[in-house]
């Protein structure tokens, strides 16, 4: 009924038209809330998405995470250290997003641990120099903040909310990135040299962030039907290459695509083909950082279990009291 | 190995003197001063609040419009088993993007009942989207004691602000 991604839907009469109402709301504008009825469906693509961006947000501090202790000075330390917070408040808006949907965030911790959950390509790939946390704020936050500002607006209240939470941080993520990038390419050869090195690296793993191609990214009709997503990858992928291709060469540094170009007719620029190939080994587990990130992960995870059982046994002699 | 999945507790905000308590979403923790602390670690980490709400989601009885419309007549059979009447909050969600906002108190003496007579109290010309009912006493608010070491060091912290970064200004001197 829904192109390729139909679960099972139910085909009485009466699911018909809970499914008509539903959909009707959903034009009207309206956002569902818990209680609502919804279509199995959406409750699936829901629940893979937000517990997705969730595990996202929670790896994607380990990359940044990495150059606290080597932030070039007491400024730029705090504010590396208050993003990084962000993006672990981040991953807990949105479990407990997920959660009103009737998953557990426990499952979701346990799937992200077990390397049975996705999370986001981009932080497979490791911060070699400085220049690394500027162009992950600047590019890497702004392609998140095209894709969360999106989703801002979706059909479901309580990831909506979350998003509005999110893409208000967002914003300072990005800046910060970007005033870094300013900075280095407005310094030294050397300075200028490790930002575009920097540029080089992230380039094709930004773009891919906005997932695969339109005809290769099969939940996209129902995601849009059902008003979750509002835009399609590719078309959220061209907002991102119109507002940065300018600025970066405003900068005056490059962009590592011999086919980019300035298409004077649609009026927007044009890029050669992205890395597919390396997207899906990426996916598969075979990137640079998979096994080192997970391990990372483990270990935070383990390293706290003494935390977590102090205050279970401080809540029970509470209780007992 | 069941050691993450604590209680949940909802978060209610007052953003400034004299507004209402928003939801802001939940927290997971063992107890409810935990979930204070947890509370203002992911939803004040900058000047938004002066003042916080646990509350166990346990004890929030929740009707969205549509389930009112369903379930209206089934709901006052529940109060066949009556307690003491108690304070109860009301919250409701009036703007199809907005959150759970304070409305007000109702005596009841169950969580159906409670509803019923927020739903005839407060019902303005246009339904709310969605109802929140719970006992008054099941809110463990911060000590006002404690609101400024809560929420007064998020103010200082102006780095985290994006407005703390000219990079507007730093583009356009460049385009020049
Ligand atoms: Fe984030
Ligand atoms: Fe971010």
């Amino acid at each position: 009924m829904y192109g390729t991604t139909t679960g099972e839907i139910d085909e009485t009469q009466e699911e018909q038209e809970r499914l008509l109402a539903f959909e009707a709301r959903i034009a009207r504008g309206e956002k569902i809330e818990p209680g609502d009825w919804m279509p199995a469906e959406y409750r699936r693509q829901l629940i893979r998405m937000i517990s997705q961006h969730a595990h996202s947000e929670i790896v994607g501090q380990l990359p940044e995470g990495a150059w606290i202790t080597r932030a070039p000075s007491l400024r730029r330390k705090m504010i590396l250290l208050a993003k990084v917070q962000d993006e672990a408040g981040h991953g807990q808006y949105l479990y407990h997003a997920a959660e009103t949907l009737g998953v557990r965030r426990e499952e979701m911790l346990e799937a992200l641990l077990a390397g049975k959950a996705k999370y986001s390509n981009v932080f497979n790939y490791p911060t070699l120099t400085w220049a690394d946390v500027g162009v992950i704020g600047y590019l890497v936050d702004f392609a998140a903040i095209l894709n969360q500002t999106m989703l801002a607006r979706c059909s479901y209240g309580p990831y909506a909310r979350a998003m509005v939470r999110i893409c208000a941080e967002e914003n300072f993520h990005k800046k910060q990135g970007q005033d870094i990038v300013i900075r280095l390419a407005q310094g030294t050869p050397c300075q200028r040299a490790m930002v575009q090195d920097a540029i080089n690296r992230w380039w094709q793993p930004t773009l891919m962030m906005f997932g695969p191609p339109d005809h290769d990214s099969p939940n996209t009709p129902i995601l849009k039907r059902w008003g979750i997503k509002t835009k399609t990858n590719d078309e959220l992928r061209q907002v991102f290459l119109d507002t940065i291709v300018p600025e970066l060469h405003a900068l005056g540094l490059t962009i590592p695509d011999p086919d980019l170009r300035y298409d004077e007719g649609s009026g927007h620029w044009l890029i050669g083909p992205i890395h597919w190939d390396e997207f899906w080994r990426v996916v598969r587990g075979e990137g640079p950082c998979n096994k080192e990130r997970m391990a990372a992960r483990i270990q935070a995870h383990e390293d706290g279990r003494w935390v977590r059982q102090a205050l279970a046994a401080y809540a029970q002699k509470q209780t007992a009291a | 190995m069941n050691d993450t999945q604590w209680r949940r507790f909802e978060v209610f905000v007052q953003e400034k003197p004299g507004t209402p308590y928003l939801d802001v979403g939940s927290v997971h923790a063992p107890d409810a001063e935990m979930a204070l602390l947890n509370a203002r670690d992911v939803f004040a980490r900058r000047p938004a609040a002066i003042s916080m709400w646990v509350v166990p989601t346990t004890a929030i009885y929740s009707k969205t419009a549509q389930e009112l419309n369903d379930l209206y007549f089934e709901q006052l059979q529940l109060d066949a088993q009556a307690e003491d009447a108690e304070p109860y909050y009301v919250f409701c969600k009036a703007k199809s993007a907005g959150t759970q906002t304070l409305l007000g108190t109702v005596e009841a003496i169950s969580p159906a009942q409670a509803m019923q007579q927020a739903v005839a109290a407060f019902s303005g010309e246009k339904a709310p989207f969605a109802w929140w009912v719970f006992p008054v006493r099941y809110v463990t608010p911060n000590d006002p004691q404690d609101a400024d070491s809560l929420y007064a060091p998020a103010h200082e912290k102006s780095f985290r602000m994006s407005t703390d970064f000219h990079t507007y200004t730093a583009m356009r001197s460049l385009k020049k």
